[in-house]
């Protein structure tokens, strides 16, 4: 079985590790040239440009990994051919989803790592926030092998229910988009935040502002202020409702398939 | 003749929502049999093999095999990307029966080459290779669905071919359904008509044979004769009419004629009548 889904499964695996590899390299360079830059900031922002539009890189692991597993087994009737030889259908489908789930996983992971030892190359860019920015907290920490996991069980679950693979990729990347949207707002009320008071000549506080505190005539007074330190408790909170989402998802390919005939 | 059926239904259906896919379907197939799985489209043959392989469960009554069991879907289906050689290798390591001396003999006799890939191959050698991946499991029987639709005369020689000669080889049982009746009568000798979801007939295609006649004669005398026999289908005009019954040789009026029935004409007939039945012990007569 893992024969199989190797097999059956390496382009995607090859041309994954590719594409993280490239941007492995890409975000290297420009990290080892960040520490000799005359202005980090402009730096930092080249490479930023881009990357912010990698919290949607799931929806690719959705719709290449996760929508052909089941249903292109589906419109090719191979389902049949696989579920007829002397493997279970519960196992044929728990080591395909557990070796690519981990798969993905792992890939998530490194993506993970190398965005966040990228910000660490930046440590007098206040861009460089790995908690106060939207896009580089889902691709840090354990949100980013999360997100991962659930793009994949996202388009694995719509495969399998959809049996068609064109209808299976469009719905795939609405629901990410909506979960995503939906997240990036729910995110700020992950905990109570904090209020700081502020003036004219004090800093900004670190950690990801959610609002400011206004006085009666509408001067902006202090901001509410979710405190850096909250960093992995927020991550660990997001993480665990994408890994939830994605069980309930696994397990409705897992019915889809018992019933499939 | 002592021999458990190979495969055993028993009271057997499947419900899809409301629609009743198949109904109290019994039959037993007997080891070492070629048996044809005939009917109109819908009639539930597809549904049938399905129960009988374990892609499906029953909603009602059981169904039982003995040993080891391949399958053929309809299509064929095969991993256009993988080569032949790939897809032996598929066979192998997901099957502890498998016979890789067989597989890779069977492919070299057929001449494919190892390092093409199977959706390149032409629909004829595509059945092949499905074939091959069935028979090399060492089954004890093989179940096939539609093996011969889409294929051209010459392939699906071929194939038959090389499925009687793994029977004659290893004793296997064959369920095989076909709509393409010309094929089934040379190779086939057990026939299962299934229609409607209700299998009608289930037995020996030579026992079946002798024992259908079709009897031609004056149409004022049809019903006289219809009570002594058990007619199956009648056809003819006003004045001339066409019993195919279900009897041995039986002395008739002068005016009469009769002559055996060949297999298409008697399936035919029983299509034509859902009602009528030729079943073994017991008989299942339908109201």
């Amino acid at each position: 079985m893992y024969w199989m889904t190797y097999r059956q499964h390496r382009t995607q695996l090859l041309v994954s590790a590719a594409l993280l590899a490239v941007i492995g390299a890409v975000l290297l360079i420009n990290g080892l040239l960040a520490s000799g830059a005359a202005d980090p900031r402009e730096s930092f922002k080249a490479i930023y440009v881009y990357l912010s539009w990698l919290p949607v890189a799931p929806i690719a692991v959705g719709v290449f990994w996760g929508t052909p597993l089941l249903a292109a087994e589906f419109e090719r009737g191979t389902h049949r051919l696989a579920w007829t030889q002397s493997v279970s259908r519960a196992r044929w489908l728990a080591v395909k989803l557990g070796t690519l789930g981990l798969a993905v996983a792992v890939a998530g992971g490194v993506f993970g790592l190398m965005v966040q030892a990228w910000i660490d190359g930046y440590p007098t860019v206040r861009a460089a926030d790995r908690f106060g920015d939207i896009a580089l907290f889902s691709m840090t920490g354990v949100a980013a092998p999360a997100w991962w996991l659930f793009g994949f069980a996202v388009g694995t679950a719509a495969g399998a229910l959809l049996r068609r693979t064109l209808p299976a990729i469009a719905v795939t990347i609405v629901i990410f988009v909506l979960v995503m949207v939906g997240l990036f707002r729910l995110r700020e009320d992950y905990a109570e935040p904090v209020e700081v008071r502020i003036d004219h000549q004090s800093e900004v506080p670190h950690g990801m502002i959610v609002g400011t505190l206004l006085d009666a005539e509408d001067n902006t007074v202090g901001l509410r202020v979710q405190p850096a330190d909250r960093y992995w408790r927020f991550q660990w909170t997001e993480a665990g409702i994408l890994l939830a989402a994605a069980a309930l998802l696994t397990g409705a390919t897992a019915v889809a398939v018992r019933r499939r005939p | 003749m002592t021999d458990l059926p190979v495969l055993e239904a028993t009271g057997l259906g499947k419900r899809y929502r409301r629609k009743w896919a198949l109904r109290d379907c019994s039959l037993a197939l007997p080891k070492g049999r070629v048996a044809a799985l005939v009917g109109p489209n819908g009639a539930g043959k597809t549904t049938l093999l399905h129960l009988a392989v374990g892609l499906l469960s029953p909603s009602e009554g059981t169904v039982r095999s003995t040993g080891a069991t391949a399958f053929l879907a309809q299509d064929k289906p095969l991993y256009r990307g993988f080569t032949v050689a790939e897809t032996l290798k598929f066979g192998r390591l997901l099957n502890p029966t498998w016979d890789d001396a067989y597989a890779h003999d069977r492919v070299a006799a057929l001449g494919l080459p190892l390092d093409a890939k199977a959706g390149t191959l032409s629909g004829g050698q595509q059945a092949q290779v499905a074939l091959t991946l069935g028979l090399a499991k060492r089954p004890d029987l093989l179940v096939l669905d539609e093996p011969l639709a889409n294929l051209d005369p010459l392939a699906r020689h071929e194939v038959m071919r090389g499925l009687m000669e793994a029977v004659a080889e290893t004793g296997l049982t064959v369920l095989l359904s076909s709509h393409v009746m010309s094929d089934l009568r040379d190779t086939c000798d057990w026939l299962v008509v299934l229609n409607g979801g209700r299998v009608q007939v289930s037995g020996d295609i030579d026992e079946l044979i002798a024992g259908h006649r079709l009897l031609t004669g004056p149409a004022e005398d049809a019903d006289a004769l219809a009570r002594r026999v058990e007619v199956v289908d009648r056809s003819g005009s006003r004045r001339q009419v066409s019993l195919l019954a279900r009897t041995g040789p039986i002395p008739l009026g002068p005016q009469w004629t009769e002559r055996p029935v060949d297999l298409e004409e008697l399936v035919l007939a029983y299509l034509r009548r859902p009602d009528a039945a030729s079943l073994p012990r017991p008989t299942l007569a339908t109201a």
